[in-house]
């Protein structure tokens, strides 16, 4: 088990070293000069020009640039600065909360949402909710989401007045249209997940064991037969979770949140590599991070799975 | 079937009045399927009593599992439908009975194991905590004291080291160490009937034996009845006291083992009966009865053997034979039970020799 981890966190450096790597080369990919970029209209001397080039090693070649990047994380735990001289972790610490309560609220309406459709519509197959959910799940997994924010703006921003349209000024009433927007994908595909899980473990031979055991129908449904049918879910949502960072660049543009998420986008536009690639290293390792500690919890809710 | 045959049926001796263990009556269950209505029983009758091993017997089909997911009352239903018949727990009928007291009985009273252990045992529960269930549902014991009772039905049951392995998930254990899980829970509330369906049938042969015997020696223990299915002729003869053998859900014969064994009186029973390889039979001669049991769909008028027996006659096609006595405690479900009983029926046909169904032996050039 320690071993297991161990290995797994030894992984880590490959696939952070390698994700890193590939978005600073996007990044450098990017045509035009970020220095020009920055100064917009304004004039800027040479002297100027090329001070900030030096400094940011932008003449140096691509795989220069990068591992002296690396080598300032490594050995100073120096993210870089933007072109404005703030430091990344800077802003990362600024905009994070942001996007960490955007993500939380998401997790919890999804996971709310999807497991409990999921199990009414077990439980009342093919009846009037069994339909309902399959039929409004196909629609959350196939429309973008681009739309649907704008449909939950529409509806429940503007018509209906319930809810901040944008912005983070109301609390956690702000997020609650971001968030289901954010998870409205997730949602459908967990409640048909748990539904077909669900409906496989009552047909499963112990929960059949269990009912002859004179267990009220109630407990054998929590007990025996959703306790098995969840793993699964659980996998799904930490899957989830891990990429959930990336989906916050959509949503949080779409309902102008000062996160994370906005904050690459707006700053692949401005050139920013430093900013793209500090953020975009911390999702990645986020995302590392909760699938190691998913596939850990799985192996603590399925006795079979064994680490080696 | 009426009220004298039951009584002088399967166990003499009963005194009138106290009603037997357990009582099953012209059950009839039928499955609604997308190919018709598929009647998987058709007027099962047995009955059981305290202490006595009933072995239930028939080929694959023939409705074993369905009756005993009957008696348990965990038939899925739909696509099952229980379209007649009672089924009496000490003189009460259980499909009349409230889901909530028959769900007190079952596992409690009535409890039952089933032939593949590791999926019947929940995956992710540990083995002492699945048994322990059942004295904290049903006894109202807290979690501590019940693990102890847990523990001690382990050992019951021969489990090296139960302490220990009490908190071992189903996976970790052998065939055989798991199928004595699933004994020890079911035994766990000393129940009065236990049904098992093929115990075995998933084990090593080296295994079954030991198992089989640990199934006989609780029964004795616990005084239960015990109902015992299997397809296997060889595994009953040791521990059944009646068998009652199923053919098309209906019991066709039912015997003490002695008078099935040395006397059967239905030619269904022979069958199987020379179907069993015998050790002494030089080159093991196998004859399987020729032909299928009929579609359960689509049930042949008259005796629901009558294509595959060689003694069939016209009345056989047309009338259905009722199950009576043809000795004492013996009972048949065929017209020429007598005869059969004595060996003196008239073979009418014989299997063709190529296997295809059977050939008239009045039809055939005298030799
Ligand atoms: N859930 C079900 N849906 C439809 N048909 C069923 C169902 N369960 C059983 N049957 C039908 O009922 C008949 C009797 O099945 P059953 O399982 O009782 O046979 P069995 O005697 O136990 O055979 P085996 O020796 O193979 O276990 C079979 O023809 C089967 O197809
Ligand atoms: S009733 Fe007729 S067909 Fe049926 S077993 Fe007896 S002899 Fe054979
Ligand atoms: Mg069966």
């Amino acid at each position: 088990m320690t071993r297991y981890i161990i290995r797994r966190l030894l992984q880590f450096i490959p696939v952070i070293l390698i994700s890193t790597l590939i978005v600073y080369a996007l990044v450098f990919a990017i045509p035009g000069d970020p220095i020009r970029a920055l100064a917009g209209d304004r004039p800027m001397s040479d002297a100027v020009r090329e001070t900030l080039r030096e400094q940011y090693n932008l003449d140096d070649p691509f795989l220069i640039q990068y591992f002296k990047y690396i080598w300032g994380i490594v050995t100073a735990l120096d993210f870089g600065s933007t072109f404005n001289g703030r430091p990344v972790t800077d802003i990362i610490e600024q905009r994070l909360p942001v996007t960490a309560t955007l993500a939380l609220v998401t997790l919890v309406i999804q996971t709310l949402m999807g497991i409990i459709a999921g199990i009414l519509a077990a439980l009342y197959r093919d009846r009037f909710f069994d339909r309902f959910v399959q039929v409004s799940t196909v629609a959350m997994v196939a429309l973008p989401t681009l739309v649907i924010g704008f449909l939950l703006q529409l509806i429940f921003g503007l018509n209906l007045g319930w809810f901040p349209i944008a912005g983070v000024n109301n609390g956690v009433s702000s997020y609650i249209l971001p968030a289901l927007t954010m998870a409205a994908v997730s949602t459908g595909i967990l409640a048909r997940l748990v539904r077909s899980e669900l409906l496989d473990s009552l047909k499963s031979d112990y929960v059949r064991t269990a009912t002859a055991k004179g267990m009220k129908r109630s407990r054998v449904i929590t007990r025996h037969g959703l306790r098995n049918s969840l793993i699964p879910a659980v996998t799904f949502i930490g899957a989830d979770l891990a990429s959930m960072l990336g989906g916050s660049i959509i949503v949080e543009t779409i309902f102008n949140l000062p996160g994370l998420g906005q904050q690459v986008f707006a700053s692949i536009q401005g050139q920013e590599g430093t900013v793209v690639v500090g953020i975009v290293t911390l999702f990645v390792l986020f995302f590392v991070v909760i699938n190691l500690i998913v596939d850990l919890l799985y192996g603590l809710l399925d006795p079979r799975i064994r680490y080696e | 079937m009426t009220e004298s045959q039951t009584s002088t049926g399967l166990t003499p001796g009963t005194r009138p009045g106290d009603a037997p263990l357990l009582e099953v009556k012209d059950l009839q269950v039928e499955f609604r399927t997308k190919a018709g209505v598929a009647k998987a029983i058709n007027g099962l009758n047995f009955t059981l009593h305290a202490g006595e091993t009933l072995a239930i017997l028939g080929e694959s089909g023939s409705g074993k599992s369905v009756t005993a997911q009957t008696i348990m009352g965990i038939l899925d239903m739909p696509p099952g439908k229980i379209a007649g018949g009672e089924i009496r727990y000490r003189g009460e009928d259980l499909l009349s009975m409230p889901e909530e007291s028959r769900r007190r009985l079952r596992g409690v009273k009535i409890a039952m194991i089933f032939q593949d252990a590791l999926s019947s045992l929940n995956p992710v529960l540990p083995v002492g905590w699945q048994i322990a269930e059942m004295f904290r549902v049903h006894r109202g014991l807290k979690r501590k004291e019940a693990k102890v009772k847990a523990v001690e039905m382990m050992q019951r049951v021969g489990i090296p080291g139960a302490e220990e392995r009490a908190g071992d998930f189903p996976h970790q254990f052998s065939g055989g160490m798991r199928q004595r899980i699933m004994i020890a829970m079911a035994i766990a509330l000393d129940p009065d009937v236990l049904i098992a369906d093929e115990p075995t049938t998933a084990l090593d042969v080296t295994v079954q034996a030991q198992v089989m015997r640990l199934l006989k020696d609780l029964q004795t223990e616990f005084n239960m009845g015990l109902i015992l299915i299997t397809h296997d002729l060889g595994v009953v003869a040791d521990v059944a006291d009646k068998i009652a053998v199923m053919y098309s859900g209906r019991v066709m014969e039912a015997a003490d083992v002695y008078e099935i064994y040395g006397k059967p009186g239905h030619p269904y029973t022979q069958g199987l009966l020379n179907s069993i390889p015998r050790i002494d039979d030089e080159g093991g001669r196998l004859r399987a009865i020729s032909g299928l049991p009929p579609s359960l769909t689509d049930m042949p008028p008259g005796c629901p053997f009558n294509p595959r027996c060689e003694f069939a006659t016209d009345r056989c096609r047309t009338e259905r034979p009722e199950l009576r006595p043809v000795a004492d405690g013996h009972l048949s479900a065929c017209h020429y039970a007598e005869d059969v009983y004595a060996g003196t029926a008239t073979r009418t046909r014989r299997p063709s020799p190529t296997g295809a169904g059977m050939i008239d032996v009045s039809e055939e050039a005298p030799q």
